[in-house]
Order: C-alpha cells, then structure tokens, then sequence
C-alpha cells in the first residue's frame, strides 16, 4: 500500500506527464487554443490539489487523466504507455488492469458500495458502449448503477 | 486488444477486456430522458456511429431507468475528440445544475457527473462553455 504522502507524490506525477504528453502530441490546429488552455487549467488544478494534498481530487483527476489518454490516437497511446513505463515502471494498461480488478470485485459482491466506485462502473460503460459482444456486461453494469442510484433515492433527505 | 477474463460463474460469465481504444473520431454525446411526471434523467455516453445511435445504444441498456418511465431520450450535444470528451463531462454536471441539480425533485439523478471534489471539474466546466455555451453555474469546490 502506498502512503498517503507517497500517492499524492506520485499521481501529480501521473497526471502531468500525460498532461504534458497530450499537450505535446495530440492536441491539433483547430482546437489548439482551447486544448492548450484546458491542459494548463488542469496542471494549475492539479499543482493546488498538491499543495492542499487534496489526494481526493487527485485521484478522481487520475482516473479522468487515464480516460482521456485513451481517447488518443492508437500511436500515441503506444507511445505514452512506453513513457509512462520508463518513468514509473508501469504504464496505463497496468492501470486499467487495476481497475478491472476493482470492477470484477463491485460486480461479484453484486452492488456499489460507494460513489467512487460507482464512476468506475460509469466509466466502464462509456467505454464498452457501442462495442459487439458486450450486451450482458453493459446490462449487468448499469443495473448495478442505476441500483446505486435508487438505493441513494430511498436514503435521500430533501 | 489485450483479453483479461476476470469473471466466470456456473451459468454467467462476463470477459472483462481492458478499455478499448476509442480514439479521436468516437463520438461523445449528452443526453436526456423524460419522464411523464416531468422529471429528467441526465446522461451522457460515447462510442461509434452518429451521436443518435451512440445515444440509442446507451439509452437501450438503460434497463431499469426505462422501467421506470423514462423515455423520449432527447440528444443534447455532442463532440469529438480529446477536448470534445471533457467538454460533454461538463455539460452533463451543467444539464444537471441547469434542471435544478442533485436532490432536486425535477432531476432523477441521484449522483453528480462530475464529482463535487474532482479538480478537473473547473476545468471541464470551462470547456464546455467553450464548445456549448452556459447554462449553469460551477457547482464543484
């Protein structure tokens, strides 16, 4: 288990070197300006979250980071995973392996238990969508959600 | 593609792949679904195809949503790309806050598109008043 000093270390780390990656390669002409804005806004974002060892927000800044560097261009993703695994020694599909992992768990205990888990589950979807052969698994998926939410709706206090 | 099975049970299985490349030209969309009562589900979804059929495709797996009443799924906007995919990330938590936000008894939506605490959120929110427009305050911290 890394500590909690360590983590915050470390997913700063992360995220501005695919920030800066992106920045580097993926951004094109046409949405350069508004692209090289975002990437700067999120570096500032992530350099208070540091200061404020804010490790919350880093980590759901860390998964948003991962799911952004995989809507890349095919080369790029190669590319960054090899950066990735010189600099840190692991790259984003140990990453993503990991969050299966966390996945298989919420779907074998069969409900979320927690809003983190639950934009997990949210990502997952995203990305299966629209992809043959993954009907069951979208549909056990979003039964898992949409219980999340229901559940939150019986406890919810207005 | 790398081909993880993770989950495998007497009579279900599910093959758990690592995330799929979606690349530059998928398509991001938001989205909401009415209920006869007036209430809206916000949503948003990405994949291949036209902005309506990566809507359908999502809205045909809202299984118990769509038991409940919900329908008419209406396509909100919709981008492309790296940036494209955060700017829709902000529009859903703004479609959210537009309708009256988390708790409000016109927003079926339990859960925030972006969370309260995420530090991109800012920035997500900004982009998308780049690429739509505002409708909504910044809710996050």
């Amino acid at each position: 288990m890394i500590k909690s000093k360590e983590e915050i270390e470390f997913l700063k780390d992360w995220i501005n070197e695919i920030n800066e990656f992106i920045l580097r390669n993926e951004i094109s002409e046409k949405t350069m300006e508004i692209g090289t804005w975002f990437i700067k806004e999120s570096k500032r974002a992530i350099e208070e979250a540091y200061r404020n060892q804010n490790i919350r927000g880093l980590r759901c800044a860390f998964h948003d980071t991962n799911e952004m560097a995989y809507a890349m261009k095919q080369d790029n993703v190669n590319r960054l995973n090899r950066v990735l695994k010189s600099k840190f020694g692991f790259d984003l599909n140990s990453q993503n392996k990991k969050d299966l992992v966390k996945i298989k768990a919420i779907v074998d205990r069969g409900h979320i238990k927690t809003n983190g888990e639950y934009y997990l589950i949210k990502g997952r979807i995203d990305a299966l969508n629209g992809m043959d052969g993954h009907e069951e698994e979208m549909n056990r998926l979003d039964r898992l959600m949409t219980d999340y939410e229901l559940s939150k709706r019986n406890n919810a206090k207005y | 593609m790398q081909n993880i099975n993770l989950y495998k049970q007497p009579n279900q299985w599910i093959c758990l792949f690592a995330t799929p490349w979606r690349g530059e030209l998928s398509t991001i969309e938001s989205h909401i679904l009415h209920h006869p009562n007036g209430q809206v589900y916000l949503g948003r979804a990405s994949g291949f195809g036209t902005p309506y059929q990566v809507m359908m495709r999502r809205y045909y797996h809202h299984n118990k949503w769509r038991a409940l009443g919900f329908g008419k799924p209406t396509l909100d906007k919709y981008a492309f790309g790296v940036s494209g995919r955060y700017a829709i990330r902000g529009r859903e938590q703004q479609l959210i806050d537009f309708y009256g936000g988390i708790g409000s008894p016109k927003v079926a939506n339990l859960i925030r598109g972006v969370s309260r605490y995420n530090v991109a959120g800012r920035g997500f929110h900004q982009l998308s008043n780049s690429y739509f427009g505002n409708i909504a305050p910044y809710t996050g911290f």
